[in-house]
């Protein structure tokens, strides 16, 4: 499975991914900055710095990204496909699971 | 929200706090060093930041309250008031940590990952953006 995950590195400005594409990853942000835009393109919702993960309640809920989202300055980031986090649970107990649909409900 | 927690196993060992209706059990701003679990009783968010969203603003027994801000947050970030006589049980975040991730450690990273998700996509930052 490791070699399903990325190391990727990204100049700013560089777009991560696009508003409906389908959320196939889930991404750790390593150094530098991604930042979400809202839907005009012109205003900065929420961004995410380094060791901060983000995209796991997408990814678990099966949703599409509601925005897009780019690099912010010179970036690099971990990006793990769907399959690491579903593997995973796979494996945790039942209500470990159910916690954690839970929560993906509750932030998309 | 119920924690995957068994949390009777807790009950012995920390301390029950009691609030009469109309008290805060949390004060936006305490650190989240510790979960409040509600044994009985109901409580309610007094100042919500989005109070239509999913997230829920009251509480009954069996809730962790003001759970996804302890994930996500190192100090709570609403005021939680005692909407009926509360018996609250206190467990050090240690605690919770340590048996989450005797349980499944990939389930706690996961869990506090999606509260800070739900915490930032409720304060949006709203800066104008330049490349």
């Amino acid at each position: 499975m490791k070699h399903l995950i990325s190391h990727i590195r990204m100049w700013s400005g560089e777009v991560l991914f696009r508003e409906k594409q389908p959320a196939t990853h889930f991404y750790l942000v390593l150094s530098g900055k991604i930042v979400v835009l809202d839907r005009s393109g012109r205003i900065i919702i929420r961004f995410y710095e380094a060791d901060q993960m983000f995209g796991l309640p997408e990814v678990l809920a099966g949703a599409d990204w509601k925005h897009t989202t780019i690099a912010y300055g010179k970036t690099e980031i971990t990006s793990f496909p769907a399959s690491v986090v579903f593997d995973r649970m796979e494996n945790m107990p039942q209500n470990h699971q159910k916690f954690l649909d839970q929560m993906a409900q509750l932030s998309i | 929200m119920k924690p995957p927690l068994h949390v009777d196993q807790f009950v012995q060992h920390y301390p029950r706090l009691i609030h009469a209706r109309g008290r805060l059990i949390i004060l936006a701003g305490m650190p989240t060093d510790q979960a409040y679990y509600l044994i009985s009783g109901r409580a309610h968010a007094k100042s919500h930041p989005k109070p239509r969203s999913r997230m829920g603003k009251d509480f009954a027994a069996g809730d962790m309250i003001g759970f996804v801000s302890f994930l996500a947050l190192d100090h709570y970030d609403l005021d939680i008031m005692a909407s009926s006589a509360c018996e609250v049980l206190a467990i050090p975040r240690h605690v919770i940590e340590n048996h989450w991730g005797k349980e499944d450690i990939a389930s706690w990273l996961f869990a506090c990952s999606m509260a800070s998700e739900v915490v930032k996509k409720q304060q949006p930052v709203m800066m104008g953006f330049a490349i």
